[in-house]
């Protein structure tokens, strides 16, 4: 990082943002870009797709800075807002009921390389498996599961109890193991 | 299908890679795009302050069509009042 803002704190450059400086936004996205990259590729089909969420999420923050009022680390307010924006995605994808064939070539060459004892099959089955799955279902599991968030962040990114967190993760496994085992019997 | 064969599985996903080639300049296009969005509401804006203007303009031009437009409508009474009115009755009744 090279530029003026590179070392101040979030907060500063929040306040900065909010001064009309745009230099200090690019600051921030330049921080956090690769955490909401990560997250977004959970939920994007190609590059283009997950750029396009990600994007989606940096302007979002941009339009509701004036309500961060700095309860929580901005990482988490902007964690919070990705999950939303991934939700919408989800469930525009449902209502159109769009149905993007899944590369299963290239999970085979992934599942090859990166995973070990995991069938390519399996794994494609599984991708399957969760675009099938309800958004809310998949969206607490992306969070608990592949994130790896605990209950009380995943609480909070989602703003719902600890407790429906819980109790959404047992019913998103359930379904998706049996959309799993669906999916796999069918080949 | 058992949990250990679930979590195996998930495993291998978090594994997954990521494209991270967008990520380069990524900040830039994002800022372009803040940049556009941020012109276009000043257009709506200034469309928005001249709309009065606009109907005003609008009304006076109506007006002025409907006076230039519409006939007399004490056309009647006024060739009453001037002793034509044998005249205007001939007109009424032949359709002049």
């Amino acid at each position: 990082m090279d530029s003026a803002e590179a070392g101040i704190p979030d907060e500063q450059l929040i306040e900065q943002v909010r001064a009309g400086n745009g230099a200090a936004y690019e600051e921030l996205i330049r921080r956090h870009k690769q955490k909401i990259f990560y997250m977004a590729a959970r939920i994007a089909r190609d590059p283009l797709e997950l750029e396009e969420i990600a994007q989606e999420v940096f302007v979002k923050a941009y339009e509701k800075l004036a309500s961060y009022r700095g309860e929580a680390p901005f990482g988490h307010w902007l964690a919070r807002i990705a999950t939303n924006t991934c939700y919408d995605y989800l469930r525009k994808r449902k209502q159109r009921r769009v149905e993007v064939p899944i590369d299963l070539h290239e999970w085979a060459l992934e599942a090859q390389t990166e995973t070990h004892g995991t069938e390519p099959e399996e794994l494609a089955a599984l991708a399957r498996a969760l675009e099938r799955l309800r958004p809310d279902d998949r969206m607490v599991l992306t969070l608990l599961e592949l994130e790896e968030k605990s209950v009380k962040e995943t609480a909070y990114i989602m703003d719902i109890s600890e407790g429906n967190v819980k109790v959404r993760a047992h019913r998103a496994r359930k379904a998706l193991k049996e959309l799993l085992e669906k999916e796999l019997d069918h080949g | 299908m058992d949990d250990t064969k679930l979590d195996q599985l998930l495993h291998s996903l978090r594994k997954r890679p990521v494209h991270t080639e967008r990520l380069l300049g990524f900040e830039g296009r994002t800022m372009a795009i803040l940049r556009q969005r941020a012109e276009e509401p000043a257009v709506f804006f200034i469309a928005w302050r001249l709309a009065p203007m606009f109907l005003a303009l609008l009304l006076a031009l109506g007006g002025w069509m409907y006076a230039i437009a519409t006939p007399p409508a004490n056309l009647h009474f006024t060739a009453l009042g001037s002793g034509h009115e044998e005249v205007q009755m001939v007109h009424y009744i032949t359709g002049d």
